[in-house]
């Protein structure tokens, strides 16, 4: 059955370095509660908004990306709701239909499709630069707490919502958006996808003949695609019953896997949306637009699109480009060496696989050693004086545990003398040497084996090995 | 608008603008509601004689200047608020659920 | 009548050394312990030996020729200026015991300057009215005659002055405020320019409308404030970006004057009021000023243009207040929107009240467009037209259409309330500077001429101020009593 999907995406600015609207700062975690507080984002009485150049421009950035229409002025309206996280009892928005002039109205978000390797865009309705209100905690349950505690060190952090037209196809592909857009706003600087709470998302799904459901308070792209299929389910299941599925709002429930009814009833609000009075409109003149586009340079899809160039796998030109550390490293070895796949496959690859296994932080900058080590292991093999296998099995697994380390410490020796090796072999397997000579041509690669075994963890070339085993054994088939 | 302004219309208002209001009050605002909207109303009359004039939200229409940092103007809530108000974690503590103690 | 010294004739006897700061100080005292138990003018007060001791130091700053432009003045602020030093009420229950943990950026750059604030005087409730009567603090009454309001909504800021309980005095002027009590007192009372002065610290009311406005016992006085608090504040979206030089040299040379009567706006002011403002005229017109009636468009729909925007943002601006980040009294528990509207019922006032659900009103959806847009449209027109206008001349009006009511006369009416701001309002919604200086006296009543000029003309509207009060002599009034 068929099912349309849109996202309402809330993302903080958390590289932002201030708030909106005041100079505290952006990233609040880590600081004790109400300790990143100043009069402003209090919403003490007289105490006065004024937007910060950073997250503007990182919304612009945004915006920008997303091909949008920009307006010539942003406009902030205030969003009036009563609520204990939210300090002054209006939340600083942009609402276009009372005055306002959000960042974006209509762009196009292209994403990249990694089951199939495509791209593909759907369009944005919008995106607002607002202000995020403080965190509450209860005592237990919600509902039943007698106090609400509060903790504004979150108010006023700079939060774009992102609302996209409902005309997603699937849940995978909702994930692989928000995906996609997540990795685009850590490229430009604004926001750090791994901080928890960074995001958020609610989304409304709808199967053929069915009404809109909104489900709330999705916190992670892996539980966006649950919840989506989950509620895909449940309203296909209800259609095809003959039942009708009711305009409603639920709840994503990511312990039990579920969605769930939002016990609480919603008002009926009215927000009465105006033009905040304390601040005029914002001009977007070119000197923010030029450093908007500034920050722009690289977006995922440049860089992809540029590594795949080198005849890189998709997967592969994906896996470096998912990890910013990664694609940093592979631009700069890019240009030292001249064999790109090989670099490509141990970055995005081996390295990168050898780092996950040590339980290192790959968005960690300091945890991948620095481009130039990585080039020069690609020369080793381009000069074949290392093979790659030897490479990956001796030499990764050091430096990703000491990527400050010198190659040169690093490598394994190599057996100088392959000939008494293969001498000491062939002595040995004498039923190999047998069977190989009476036509069993397999007993070669066994010998082959045999010989990197005894160079017991030296560093040697197979095919050398090889080469050696088989001048070996002619004598021997010579001599009859 | 005389439906909106009856005192049916002043309880939605009073929802929205969480206000509680005593019965004396109740009547007052009642009786003056009607005749102060009744007389702000007179605005959106006058514009009938001119064409279509653009909202003056801001008076000069100026555009504002973007803030680059300022100073550190961290306060400590300790300074104005009452510390019974301020749990031992730092958070503030807020009524929310009617709960039955115990 | 009797007179007081204004702050420049202190600045001046400070530097020739015949009285000094702290003579000065001990007289400001004497006339508080005297007339405050009676007047209200003041909802806090700092401690008088600490007020003593800052003088003293201020007199050591003028023997050692280290004096600050305002060195040993002493200043009242209404109460809607956020202090750190003395709590800050608004004239409000609500916020009856708190105190703001900063300064408002006025606030600052008066005392770097050597001004002493000596305490937060009295208003309705967060600048709400015309009388000073909404204060949750008890009404203001009248220097020149207590069984009158002396006129608000910064009713403190006014009487005060008149009955030498400071030297000069912040007001904060949405739609008249200083004006209005500067026009009831004897004084004189500044709106400047939209931005001129950092809005910074003040509790907003009509954030598009108000600002931070100085009163003073002569034109002269009030320049050197406002030279002192005004310019560019980077913590004010709305601060524009320019640092005038708002003292004039002297009076205005009457011959220069050119001044715009509106004819049929005038005529709706009560007849004691007609005559002290056009004998005043006349007299400016005796010295040489030209005079024009004119009309001004749409000026008979600027007071509900003006209270509809008043009140939307008001409700917006109010909305904060609801007892958990202020002082709160009663039970603290339950469920939160019971206790908010609770707060809220019990901390505002019935006027603020009125004004919230107003505000409500026009900005709720489906009146929206009726009300509060279309509010906004014909400010655009009223601002076109009285900037047009104050190109060629200044715009001459009373400040008030009536002599200062007796306390709860007008109380009862709010229509008839705002209507005392007829004549203010333009100069809010146009974000045009105005200026008001007594005209005279009716039946020992002051009363005051309002002149609103062109942007950013502080300083001629000013030196206007300045000859008028050469013309009445009235300059540095004295509400003995
Ligand atoms: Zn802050």
């Amino acid at each position: 059955m068929r099912v349309r999907i849109g996202l309402e995406i809330h993302v903080q600015l958390s590289n932002a370095g201030t708030k909106l609207f005041c100079d505290c700062d952006s990233e609040y975690r880590g600081f004790p509660p109400n300790s990143n507080v100043c009069p402003v984002c209090l919403g003490l009485p007289g105490a006065l908004p004024v937007p910060g150049r950073r997250p503007v421009v990182l919304a612009l950035a945004t915006a920008l990306s997303m091909k949008c229409k920009i307006p010539e002025r942003l406009v902030f309206t205030r969003k009036h709701y009563f609520y204990p996280d939210l300090p002054k009892n209006y939340q600083i928005t942009q609402f276009e239909k009372a005055g306002g002039a959000p960042v974006c109205l209509e762009g196009e978000l292209e994403y990249l499709d990694t089951d199939s390797w495509e791209w593909r865009s759907v369009g944005i309705s919008r995106i607002n630069l607002e202000e995020d209100p403080g965190r509450t905690y209860y005592e237990g349950d919600i509902l039943r707490s007698r106090y609400a505690y509060v903790d504004y060190n979150r108010s006023g952090v700079p939060l774009l919502e992102i609302v996209t037209k409902p005309e997603i196809p699937s849940p995978r592909q909702a994930r692989m958006l928000v995906e996609y857009l997540l990795l685009l706003l850590e490229y430009i600087g604004a926001v750090n996808p791994r901080l928890e709470g960074v995001f958020r998302v609610d989304a409304n799904i709808s199967v053929e003949g069915g009404e809109r459901v909104e489900v709330k308070n999705i916190g992670s792209t892996l539980d966006l695609e649950k919840a989506l299929k989950f509620e895909a389910k449940r309203q296909t299941a209800i259609v095809e019953r003959g039942g009708r599925v009711e305009r409603e709002t639920r709840h994503w429930d990511s312990a039990r896997g579920m969605t769930k009814p939002l016990r609480l009833k919603e008002e009926e609000a009215d927000y009465l949306y105006f033009p905040d009075p304390d601040l005029p409109p914002v001009e977007v003149g070119k000197d923010l637009l030029s450093e908007a586009i500034g920050i722009l340079k690289t977006t995922p899809r440049s860089l992809f699109e540029r590594i795949s160039s080198m005849g890189i796998r998709s997967e592969i030109a994906w896996s470096i480009v998912s990890t910013p550390p990664a694609s940093k490293r592979f631009l700069e070895a890019e240009k030292m060496v001249s064999d790109k796949r090989l670099l490509g496959r141990m970055i995005g690859v081996d390295l990168k696989g050898e780092l996950k296994e040590q339980g290192r932080d790959l968005h960690k900058d300091s945890a991948w050693p620095p481009a130039e080590r990585i080039a020069e292991l690609v020369k080793l093999v381009e000069r074949g004086e290392y093979t790659y296998d030897t490479i990956k099995g001796l030499v990764l697994p050091k430096l990703a545990s000491n990527p400050l380390s010198p190659i040169q410490p690093l490598l394994p020796e190599k057996v100088d003398d392959v000939k008494a090796l293969v001498d000491e072999v062939l002595k040995r397997e004498s039923k190999a040497v047998r069977d190989y000579l009476s036509g069993r041509g397999k007993a070669l690669n066994y010998l082959v084996g045999q010989v990197v075994r005894a160079a017991k963890g030296k560093a040697i070339d197979p095919r050398k090995a090889r080469e050696e085993l088989l001048n070996k054994l002619r004598e021997l088939e010579a001599r009859g | 608008m005389e439906e909106s302004t009856s005192c049916g219309a002043l309880e939605r208002l009073v929802e929205i603008a969480k206000l509680e209001l005593n019965d004396e009050e109740r009547s007052v605002i009642c009786r003056d509601l009607e005749r102060i909207s009744r007389y702000l109303s007179q605005v959106s009359a006058i514009l009938e004689n001119y064409g279509d004039v653009p909202p003056l939200y801001h008076v000069w229409e100026e555009s504002l200047a973007l803030r680059s940092r300022e100073r550190d103007r961290r306060v400590s809530l300790s300074d104005f608020l009452d510390a019974w108000k301020i749990d031992s974690g730092g958070r503030v503590k807020v009524p929310w659920r009617e709960v039955g103690r115990g | 009548m009797m007179r007081q010294p204004t702050v420049h004739e202190l600045l001046e006897a400070f530097r020739h050394g015949d009285t000094d700061p702290v003579e000065n100080a001990h007289r400001v005292i004497e006339n508080i312990a005297r007339r405050e138990g009676k007047i209200n003018a003041y909802i806090s007060l700092e401690d008088f030996d600490s007020v003593l001791e800052k003088a003293e130091d201020s007199r050591r700053r003028w023997m050692r020729g280290a004096a600050r432009k305002l060195e040993g003045i002493i200043i009242g602020v209404k109460d809607n200026i956020s202090t750190s030093f003395l709590p800050t009420t608004a004239g409000s229950r609500i916020l009856d015991g708190y105190v703001p943990p900063f300064d408002a950026t006025v606030v600052e750059r008066l005392q770097k300057e050597g001004a002493i604030i000596i305490g937060k005087t009295n208003l309705d409730e967060f600048a709400m009215g015309s009388t000073g009567e909404f204060s949750a603090f008890g009404p203001t009454r009248n220097p020149w005659d207590e069984e009158r309001v002396p006129g608000g909504s910064s009713s403190g800021s006014g009487a005060c002055l008149a009955y030498g309980g400071c030297n000069a005095a912040l007001g904060s002027d949405t739609g008249g405020s200083v004006r209005l009590p500067a026009a009831y007192t004897a004084t004189v009372g500044l709106k400047p320019t939209y931005g001129l002065v950092s809005r910074y610290g003040l509790i907003p009311y009509g954030n598009s409308l108000e600002q931070i406005s100085p009163m003073g016992l002569s034109s002269l006085d009030v320049a050197l404030i406002l030279q002192v608090m005004s310019g560019y504040d980077p913590l004010d979206a709305t601060s524009l970006n320019v640092n005038p030089d708002v003292v004039p040299e002297g009076p205005a040379d009457p011959e220069s004057i050119r001044l715009c009567i509106p004819g049929s706006l005038v005529g709706m002011s009560d007849e004691p009021v007609k005559k002290s403002f056009y004998s005043l005229i006349d007299r400016l017109t005796g010295e040489g000023a030209s005079v024009d009636t004119v009309e001004i468009e749409g000026v008979e729909k600027a007071l509900p243009t003006y209270y509809t925007i008043a009140v939307a943002e008001a409700a917006s601006n109010l909305a904060r207040f609801e007892g958990t980040l202020y002082p709160s009294r009663g039970d603290y528990s339950g469920d939160y929107w019971r206790f908010i509207s609770k707060s809220r019922g019990e901390g505002f006032g019935i006027e603020v009240k009125r004004r919230i659900l107003m505000g409500v009103y026009v900005l709720s959806e489906g009146y929206r467009d009726e009300y509060y847009l279309a509010a906004t449209k014909v400010r655009r027109i009223v601002r076109d037209e009285l900037a047009r206008i104050t190109k060629k001349c200044f715009i001459a009006t009373p400040a008030s259409p009536v002599l200062p009511p007796k306390l709860g006369e007008a109380l009862g009416d709010p229509l008839k309330l705002y209507a005392m701001d007829a004549y203010t309002v333009l100069a809010n919604l146009s974000g045009l500077p105005a200026l008001v200086v007594p005209s005279g006296f009716s039946s020992n009543l002051p009363t005051g001429v309002q002149f609103i000029g062109g942007k950013l003309t502080e300083r001629s509207l000013l030196s206007l101020g300045m000859l008028v009060e050469e013309l009445t002599g009235i300059r540095g009034a004295y509400a003995g009593g």
